[in-house]
């Protein structure tokens, strides 16, 4: 001990050395293409420029001020705020019933458990297509079953009434497979125990999972509400591919707000501003959740 | 869920053996809940099905009504026509080459760095860890503008290097390979360090043996973002020759009318679902426990 001691210094200096060159790749990277780009996007937003003029033009904060005067972003925004609360309306409570009914062990469960994460695998572009065949208004599966039972064929990703339900069905099938093995672990971590006593005061089914179950997994439950807030709201594929925003503009979401503004339009400045506030609104989403959290999580182990 | 041992069992009173022997029906209530599990299963299975169903059927099938729900007559011709339209082997290759270079990269990179920050005290580490931490939350969509101008700058535009090179570092690897490593027992470390080992010895020889299962689900889960992304190859690709699935998938849909089939559409969709599939199917056991693992211990 006396000896380390002596030597402590220079093992101290070693292991800076490398220490940062262990780290260094990764911090290096994430610097440049992460943090780097959040500058450079607050910079573009002060702009404004359409990538073809060699000089862009310091706008200051017009182009902010043009978005919140903009009827069409303002109903990118309620959209959005649509899809995110009704796909995580249906998909959190679907998730967590399905790993209540997963958590018991039974011959074939992982069959099932793989089954509702497959989606979550496939390529969203794959998955689309695939939809836009079920809800194709003339030979579509969906408007078959729908004659089967007498009722009319709906035009579906041509009615600007429908599309987004389209669209917020395709979510709640890609993700409730991945938010089912997450609920699943949360469920593993609930003691035993607390079901037997509960059993013994007499509790049914319900109040088993009302008074135990439901308390136990908040972090859980607040974790995959947040992940499904945030996956919702950068959805673009699935909107790129059944509807490219319409019809009407009626699936135009906030992301793809941005990618017409920027790949499209290139409305360079406009685009960037629009960046600049969709991290501004997930960066309030994570602090809430960290709040939150502190509040909620239980400290079993 | 555990049942009571009998000697509990026999010091209740009748009301509570009464929850008790009701409890241990069990069997009728396994099968209300797999029942109820199978409907709605079928329901979740319905479009995978549908799509391979249409991939089989001929191009005057997909149209009959009523519809075939069982390709009676597979047409195994239209993987085929899937595979042989332009340029869709080189859409996989493509998509197969970014997903495993950049897989391999953040490996690298975040192994290196996650050993740093969980087992060598240097000086700073704080503040690198503090770096890589605040680029977790940020989504990569909101960077892809200056990601863009940035490649545009370097003449980045339609190469491999645009799809690959601003994924090599990851923040949420990183983040989760430190968990891992944390659970490492010092003990071993220390007696290797005893023996004379250095540092890059124990991470390869030790460290990254037994965290296995966590660096398979990582590159798992980072495999299939990666091979299905969609936005960022769609702005920084022009050529045929550069585009990925997803991206050539969408141009497909668009040509449609002019040649390409649903059934054709179908084989090529269920093609491009193929590679993270058979990942998932190797290694399910790893990336179920690992998905949940680590995303939760945040």
């Amino acid at each position: 001990m006396q000896k380390l001691a002596i030597y402590s210094l220079t093992f101290r200096q070693k292991n800076t050395l490398i220490g940062w060159s262990f780290v260094l790749p990764a911090v290096g990277l994430l610097s440049v293409f992460g943090i780097g780009s959040i500058a450079y996007v607050l910079y573009l937003s002060l702009l404004r420029w359409n990538l073809i003029d060699p000089t862009p033009t310091f706008v200051g904060l017009a182009n902010y001020n043009q978005l919140l005067h903009s009827t069409s972003f303002l109903h990118a925004i309620l959209r959005t705020l649509f899809y995110l609360v009704v796909s995580t309306g249906i998909t959190l409570p679907l998730s967590l019933f399905l790993a209540v009914l997963l958590h018991e062990p039974f011959r074939g469960v992982r069959i099932f458990r793989a089954l509702f994460f497959i989606p979550y695998v496939a390529p969203t572009v794959a998955s689309a297509i695939a939809w836009s065949w079920l809800f194709e208004p003339h030979h579509g599966l969906i408007n078959y079953f729908l004659r089967v039972f007498h009722m009319p064929a709906q035009p579906w990703l041509g009615s600007p009434n429908q599309a987004m339900l389209v669209i917020i069905l395709l979510y709640v099938w890609q993700f409730t497979g991945y938010f089912i093995v997450l609920f699943l672990n949360g469920l593993q971590n609930v003691p035993v125990p607390l079901y037997e006593a509960a059993q013994m005061d007499g509790a049914n089914r319900w109040q088993q999972f009302y008074r135990v179950t439901l308390p136990m997994i908040t972090p859980t439950l607040f974790f995959v509400m947040t992940m499904s807030i945030i996956f919702s709201f950068l959805s673009f594929d699935q909107v790129y591919v059944l509807t490219n925003g319409g019809p009407a503009d009626s699936t135009t979401t906030i992301i793809y707000y941005l990618f017409l503004q920027g790949f499209q339009f290139f409305h360079i400045g406009i685009a960037a501003a629009v960046a600049v506030l969709l991290l501004l609104f997930l960066a309030v989403i994570t602090y809430l959740q960290f709040k939150g959290e502190s509040k909620w999580v239980h400290h079993q182990m | 869920m555990g049942t009571p041992s009998n000697v509990v069992t026999t010091s209740l009173s009748s009301v509570q053996k009464r929850h008790l022997i009701r409890s241990k029906r069990v069997p009728m209530r396994k099968i209300i809940n797999i029942s109820v599990l199978t409907m709605i299963a079928a329901v979740f299975f319905m479009p995978l099905w549908w799509m391979a169903d249409t991939s089989l059927l001929s191009n005057q099938q997909v149209f009959d009504y009523p519809p075939h729900y069982i390709p009676w007559h597979p047409q195994w011709t239209n993987f085929i026509a899937a595979w042989d339209q332009p340029y869709f082997s080189r859409y996989m290759l493509n998509s197969i080459i970014i997903a495993v270079a950049i897989v391999i990269g953040q490996l690298v990179t975040s192994s290196l760095a996650a050993y740093a920050i969980a087992r060598v005290p240097f000086r700073g580490k704080k503040i690198a860890y503090g770096l890589i931490l605040a680029t977790f939350m940020i989504p990569v969509q909101v960077t892809f503008i200056p990601m863009f101008l940035m490649m545009k700058e370097f003449n980045w535009i339609d190469t491999y290097q645009a799809l690959i090179v601003p994924f090599l570092g990851s923040a949420f690897a990183t983040f989760w390979l430190v968990q891992a490593f944390r659970q490492v027992p010092q003990v071993i470390l220390d007696a290797a360090q005893m023996d004379g080992a250095g540092h890059m010895w124990i991470l390869t020889r030790i460290v990254l043996p037994m965290c296995k299962p966590s660096l398979l689900s990582v590159a798992f889960l980072n495999f299939v973002f990666h091979y299905n992304d969609l936005f960022w190859p769609l702005i920084t690709t022009q050529s045929n020759s550069m585009r990925t699935v997803p991206v050539g998938l969408t141009y497909m849909i668009a040509n449609d009318g002019s040649g390409t089939s649903w059934s054709t559409l179908m084989a090529s969709s269920l093609l491009a679902i193929l590679p993270a599939l058979l990942l998932f199917f190797i290694g399910q056991k790893y990336f179920v426990q690992g998905t949940a693992h680590t995303a939760i211990k945040e």
